[in-house]
């Protein structure tokens, strides 16, 4: 019974990837990008506050990603929810108003 | 006055920056230096269709870039369309058609922008959270673009 509920949790896993993720931050006005691994959960606003943080750049509540194809992510949602994935290839941008 | 060597310098040291950013996203740019300004090439995020954006860098860091839009670098000046939002703030105000961010100095009233509330194109490195930030120009210009990815294409 154990070894099929193990077995059971495996291919959920395999079906929705790993818990984590890990992908690549760079900050627009540098060459150099950090690689971070995340839980595939934790808010966008949450892993963006700490890619500032280690990158040594201040941060505010409009702080967020921007993926590869220019989107700029919401805060608010998971990393899974915007469509980050292993090896996603991010950039820490603001995006609060301005009008 | 920020004499020209000194912009020069600037900008220079932030070229690396700017064209790692450039190569991660399909844009190309050109550093004139003798208007000064920094013209960028690519294709809009939205319709795929010929763009430039130009930042005019003259004054760059005591005062902001002036930032446009063109079909190419010397054409006459295009603005996104209204943005598909998705309820999100835009930095794309229609009236007048101009790029408001602590940014763009043509955002500032004293260059016939909107803005006389935000301490004059001088105060742009020091305003208060909650506008969006972007202190060098590839932060600023990766703003632009995931901003123009929520519209659908150009004026013209």
């Amino acid at each position: 019974m154990e070894r099929r509920s193990n077995l059971k949790e495996e291919k959920k896993k395999d079906e929705g990837g790993a818990p984590e993720i890990t992908v690549v931050v760079h900050i627009p006005n540098e060459v150099t990008p950090i690689s971070f691994t995340w839980p595939k959960t934790k808010k966008i606003g949450e892993a963006a506050d700490e890619a500032a943080a280690k990158f040594g750049v201040p941060t505010n509540n409009t702080t967020t990603f921007q993926d590869e194809t220019h989107r700029i992510l919401d805060r608010n949602k998971p990393l899974v929810a915007e469509h980050v994935k292993e090896g996603s290839i991010l950039d820490l941008v603001s995006n609060g108003g301005g009008v | 006055m920020v004499p020209i060597e000194v912009t020069k310098a600037t900008i220079e040291s932030e070229l690396a920056g700017i064209q790692s950013y450039c190569t991660r996203h399909d844009w190309n740019v050109t550093w004139e230096t003798d208007v000064p300004r920094l013209v960028f090439t690519g294709k809009h995020p939205g319709d795929n269709s010929p763009l430039c954006i130009i930042a005019k860098v003259d004054e760059y860091r005591a005062m902001p870039p002036e930032w446009t839009f063109r079909r190419t670098p010397e054409s006459s000046n295009i603005f996104p369309l209204t943005p598909q939002n998705e309820g999100r703030n835009t930095i794309f105000l229609q009236n007048p058609k101009v790029i408001c961010a602590h940014f763009n100095r043509l955002a500032y009233k004293e260059y016939s922008g909107p803005h006389d509330n935000w301490g004059g194109p001088s105060n742009w490195l020091n305003l208060t959270d909650g506008y969006v930030r972007a202190n060098k120009i590839a932060d600023m210009f990766a703003v632009i673009i995931g901003h123009l990815k929520m519209t659908a294409g150009m004026s013209q």
